[in-house]
């Protein structure tokens, strides 16, 4: 059977005499690097070499990166003040969700020292823990069109329950906008009122492409349901700030917005008076508010995590380079030595 | 009676012709290349058959009396009984013009002979003489008998062969039974021997398969000597081995076989093959005890029929697992099939079927993998194969080569699939609990779509088309490496659990890296992030990482994968450019005002090389303490180039005795047909005319005369 070796030189010989030798037909593909496989390829190896090596590298980079991330997070000042239950009088901390639906007025003032020199410009922000705003119904329950374009007033299929109200649509609809945070503060240091300022403190894109600059609130919060904080429908979306802010929903049921900005410096050991003005019920989920002041550096607020988790990889990096170091400097392996090859380790078996 | 021998030759086929009707340019169309060469054998001996019509076989036969005399015989075929696996044997009935009715019939010798009338046990003994030097010679054998019939008797049985023809149940079975009653009592005519040369590089190419963990068994038609002759000649039996040989052919089976009762044949075969099953199973073990080399165990059809029977069959693969190679002779294609199913099912091992003809069609297609080779023997083995490949030999580069980087590939591409999504699946897992449960997506849900269709999907074809870990030709050099494959190196548990905690950390570190510090302020103008921002990060982070571990992954990274984990990462980006640029509800400019900030760099950093230090402490620190054959097989010969056109170079790996038959293969034929004793010595003539050295072979003429002892060396393969 060995004739039929698919040899054409000696096909065309074998039977050329007499019969008419056939044509050489040869199924053969054209040959192509692509198709036989032999493409030329880069061939890494992680040798010992390129352990150590990427280990310091990695360590080389990451311990300056963190030791400048940790330097500007200990650089930033930040107040934090928890007032949930201390803005209630403690006369009715026992049924705390009644007094907030009272219609009194729940003011309350509490002074904070200033721990270090703050640099302005200070921002003040209020955090709500416990509060999901990633939750799937609320993330949808807005009308990005209705918030931009006045002729998108009535897209409010994804805004109930608070897409209309007496038949009317409502601007803004749905239940983010709704729920808009209403407390207030007002800070003073040494009886002058400090000024904060709310311009600027949403991102611009929002500002000037999601929300209209000739879109005015609506019949808003004029349903049965009591929401949060009442819009002026006197001032288009676009200058709503809190709003926009508001509406950028939060990726966690913990989350920090910006408040205003506070454009004094305040110097270490100042006593700043908050006058805050209590409205916005988290007592039926548990929530809790907080008040927060802060500077920020490049990398924004308080944020320790980055720089640790920099500095601890880094010098996890350089540890195990030294280490491997050490190991390859007293009991290197010959690379590519055939008494490793399992078959010459344990002949005849495996 | 040598006038009976090659009328028999010329008449009894199933051959068609071709071409002028001379001699010198007809050729022969069969459905296997023995046929052709006994009918070409017949007109070198002066039985020149040159036609066929529909009823009848033109046979220009030599005068035996007057030298150099022809006349053109007509003979009318009454009746063909066809050759078929089970039956082993093909039978005509032919007129002479004469009036004579002769039927002539060529099988197997046991068939033949069981079928003889009584007497003439002079040729008897003599023919199964030959049988056995021919079979020990490696010669394919068939013995030849005819018969007289009178007119009556074949009027009366041909009435129940057209019965049995137009016969509407169980058609096969009937004419088998019709053709059992006229091919009996036959006459003995005498046996006839083909060479059939075992293809180029065949002993190397299956020493390197078993180099490679890979056990041989050959199960074959022929007799137990050619068997194990071929077996010698393929180096799957040496002078070392001990032979386990369990046969039917003892003088006791004989004898009860002669009296002709089955069941108590089937009685006694049972018991008999219980018996030395178990006796050679205990061989077995004490030789493993005593560190005896190899075994090897030689059965033939017979002891198999019953050896299979349940009650036996797991004496039998306890047995055959015990030795190294197993060779099964005078098995029908069914217990070729059955045989392979006893490995593949009981034994639960892969199994691999090779064969050219048609009878190995049923074990190709029992076995996991099939392989046809294409050959003078039909397209039958090829069509009903997984893989068709021309030479035996080509068997090294299908599974050393291919297979092995199939293998490799598939593993890599499944396991990094499983992956790509355990790692992105987690992170929307994670995030779960952080949204009261109420199902909202971490990501944007275009990102989940096109996560798997565009960005991660590239590069995962590359690895799937060029991933190799070591070049063809050292696939071929170290065939030990196969042996990862058959130990399912690549894809065990251990692999999956590996795979399962490398993406679990990495979704860990994706998820809670990027999320960690997004509470608090990330911007120098005290802005804070939304969901939106936080989840095209940690997305952003997601797909980088994904690919580049691909690129850690891989043993030979080549153009294509950098493009397309170019491109895969350049689709990403361009896309969420696009698409948060343009007004898409909540997703709008998130990436750019995340991307305006300090911290989504230095958070990109941070988890990029977080998620892939582990993987490379973990390559680095296996390759260096626990490195796999692979590995130092990549380090000996890394820095080598690959050979080119490796793959199409046929002649591998030829020892120079099988270079030299190669040679002899390739030697013109015009006159010559190729088998043995159409003309002795023709290799050497040849071959010197060639400059290629032939040896002279065992059946030449000359030296037939003095053969008395089979010589182990005939190559020949079924």
């Amino acid at each position: 059977m060995s004739w039929n070796a698919p040899s054409s030189s000696s096909g065309g010989a074998g039977s050329s005499t007499h019969v008419s030798a056939p044509t050489t037909i040869s199924k053969r593909p054209k040959y192509s690097k692509f198709t036989q496989q032999e493409l030329p390829a880069c061939k890494p190896i992680l040798t010992p070499g390129w352990v150590i090596s990427t280990f310091m590298l990695v360590s080389i980079v990451f311990i300056p990166i963190g030791v400048a991330s940790l330097f500007a997070s200990r650089h930033v000042v930040e107040i934090v003040y928890r007032y949930e239950t201390d803005c209630i009088p403690p006369a009715s901390r026992r049924d705390k969700v009644k007094y907030i639906q009272s219609i009194e007025d729940k003011i309350c003032t509490k002074n904070l020292t200033v721990p270090k020199h703050m640099k302005q410009p200070i921002y003040v922000y209020y955090q709500l823990d416990n509060f999901y705003q990633n939750h799937r119904r609320y993330v949808k329950s807005r009308s990005d069109g209705q918030l931009k374009y006045v002729s998108s007033e009535n897209e409010t299929q994804d805004c109930k329950p608070e897409d209309v109200a007496n038949r009317i649509s409502i601007v803004p609809c749905g239940l983010i906008a709704w729920s808009l945070f209403n407390d207030t503060f007002n800070f003073s240091l040494n009886n002058q009122q400090l000024a904060v300022n709310k311009r600027g403190i949403s991102w611009k894109s929002d500002r000037e492409h999601k929300f209209g600059k000739n879109v005015y609130p609506k019949n808003f919060r004029s349903g049965t349901l009591v929401g949060g904080a009442q819009l002026d429908s006197s001032i288009p979306l676009s200058e709503q700030e809190d709003l926009i802010v508001w509406m950028r929903t939060a990726a966690f049921p913990t989350f920090r917005k910006l408040y205003g900005k506070i454009e004094v410096d305040l110097e270490e050991n100042e006593q700043i008076q908050v006058t805050l003005r209590n409205n916005y019920n988290t007592y039926s989920f548990n929530g809790k508010k907080k008040l927060v002041l802060s500077t920020t550096t490049w990398l924004g607020g308080k944020n320790d995590f980055l720089g640790i988790a920099y500095l601890a990889v880094g010098g996890l990096c350089f540890f195990l380079a030294m280490a491997f170091t050490i190991v390859y400097l007293f009991k290197p392996r010959q690379l590519g030595d055939p008494t490793y090859l399992s078959w010459n380790q344990n002949p005849g078996g495996h | 009676m040598p006038v009976e021998f090659f009328r028999c030759l010329a008449t009894c086929h199933t051959v068609a012709t071709k071409g002028e009707e001379s001699p010198e340019t007809i050729r022969y169309l069969a459905t296997s290349p023995d046929e052709a060469a006994l009918v070409t054998a017949a007109k070198n001996f002066g039985f020149f058959f040159f036609r066929r019509t529909t009823t009848s076989v033109c046979v220009r036969e030599t005068n035996v009396e007057k030298m150099g005399m022809f006349h053109d015989v007509l003979y009318d075929i009454l009746n063909i009984l066809e050759y078929s696996s089970s039956r082993r044997r093909q039978s005509v009935i032919c007129q002479y013009p004469d009036g004579r009715l002769v039927l002539y019939c060529k099988g197997a010798d046991n068939v033949i002979f069981e079928r003889l009338a009584d007497g003439n046990d002079d040729i008897k003994t003599k023919t199964r003489e030959h049988l056995e030097n021919f079979g020990a010679a490696g010669l394919r054998t068939l013995c030849l008998a005819y018969k007289d019939l009178s007119l009556h008797a074949y009027k009366s049985w041909n009435e129940k062969l057209i019965e049995a023809k137009t016969s509407l149940k169980d058609r096969e079975e009937i004419l088998d039974e019709v053709a059992e009653l006229i091919e009996k009592d036959l006459v003995l005519i005498g046996c006839t021997a083909i060479e059939d040369k075992l293809q180029a590089g065949v002993p190397s190419c299956i020493e390197t398969l078993s180099r490679a963990g890979i056990k041989i068994w050959i199960l074959t038609g022929d007799k137990m000597e050619t068997s194990i002759n071929i077996a010698y000649a393929c180096r799957l039996i040496n002078n070392d081995m001990k032979q386990l040989i369990m046969s039917s052919e003892t003088d006791d089976i004989r004898e009860i076989e002669s009296r002709g009762d089955q069941v108590e044949i089937a009685t006694y075969m049972r018991a008999a093959v219980k018996n030395q099953l178990k006796k050679l199973l205990e061989e077995a073990e004490n030789s493993q005890q005593s560190y005896h080399p190899n075994l090897a165990l030689v059965i033939d059809g017979k002891c198999l029929t019953y050896a299979l029977d349940p009650s036996l069959r797991g004496m039998l693969l306890n047995l055959s697992l015990d030795c190294s190679s197993v060779i099964c002779c005078r098995v029908s294609p069914l217990q070729k099939a059955q045989v392979t199913s006893l490995i593949k099912k009981d034994a639960g091992r892969i199994t691999l079927s090779i064969g050219d003809g048609a009878n190995d069609v049923s074990m190709i297609q029992a076995a996991n993998i099939g392989v046809g080779i294409i050959g003078l023997e039909g397209r039958q083995a090829v069509m009903a194969s997984d893989y068709a490949i021309s030479q035996f030999r080509f068997l090294t580069d299908l599974l050393l080569v291919h297979g092995r980087w199939s293998y490799l590939r598939i593993c890599k591409v499944v396991t990094y699939f499983f992956y790509k999504n355990l790692v992105f699946a987690l992170t929307q897992f994670f995030y779960t609990f952080q949204t009261g449960f109420s199902g909202q997506r971490f990501y944007d849900d275009s990102f989940q779509t096109l996560y798997n269709i565009i960005f991660t999907t590239l590069p995962v074809i590359a690895v799937g088309l060029f991933e190799k870990d070591v070049s063809a030709s050292l696939s071929k050099k170290f065939p030990e490496l196969y042996k990862e494959g058959t130990r399912n190196t690549f894809f065990k548990l251990t692999v999956w659990m590996e795979v399962a905690v490398v993406s679990l950390f990495q979704s860990l570190v994706v998820y809670y890296f990027v999320v960690a510090s997004s509470t608090n302020s990330v911007h120098s103008s005290g802005k804070m992030l939304g969901l939106w921002d936080v989840s095209t990060m940690a997305f952003n982070c997601l797909v980088v990482i994904v690919n580049l571990r691909l690129l850690l992954m891989c043993d030979a990274i080549t153009r294509w994968h950098y493009t397309s984990v170019g491109l895969g990462l350049l689709a990403w980006l361009a896309y969420i450019l696009v698409y948060s640029g343009v007004y898409s509800k909540g997703i709008y400019s998130a990436f750019c005002v995340s991307a305006s900030t300090a911290y989504f760099y230095v958070t990109f950093l941070l988890v990029v090389v977080v998620a892939l230090l582990p993987d490379i402490l973990y390559k680095g620190v296996q390759r260096w303490f626990f490195p796999l054959n692979y590995q130092i097989i990549q380090e000996c010969h890394g820095h080598e180039p690959d050979q080119s056109s490796a793959l199409l170079q046929i002649r591998n790996q030829l020892t120079p005795d099988e270079a030299r038959s190669f040679q002899v293969a390739q030697l013109p034929r015009e006159t010559n047909t190729g088998f043995a004793f159409d003309s002795p010595g023709f290799e050497s003539f040849f071959g010197e005319k060639a400059g290629v050295y032939a040896p002279q072979k065992a059946w030449d003429v000359a030296r037939r005369a003095s053969m008395l002892r089979p010589k182990p060396k005939t190559p020949r393969r079924d």
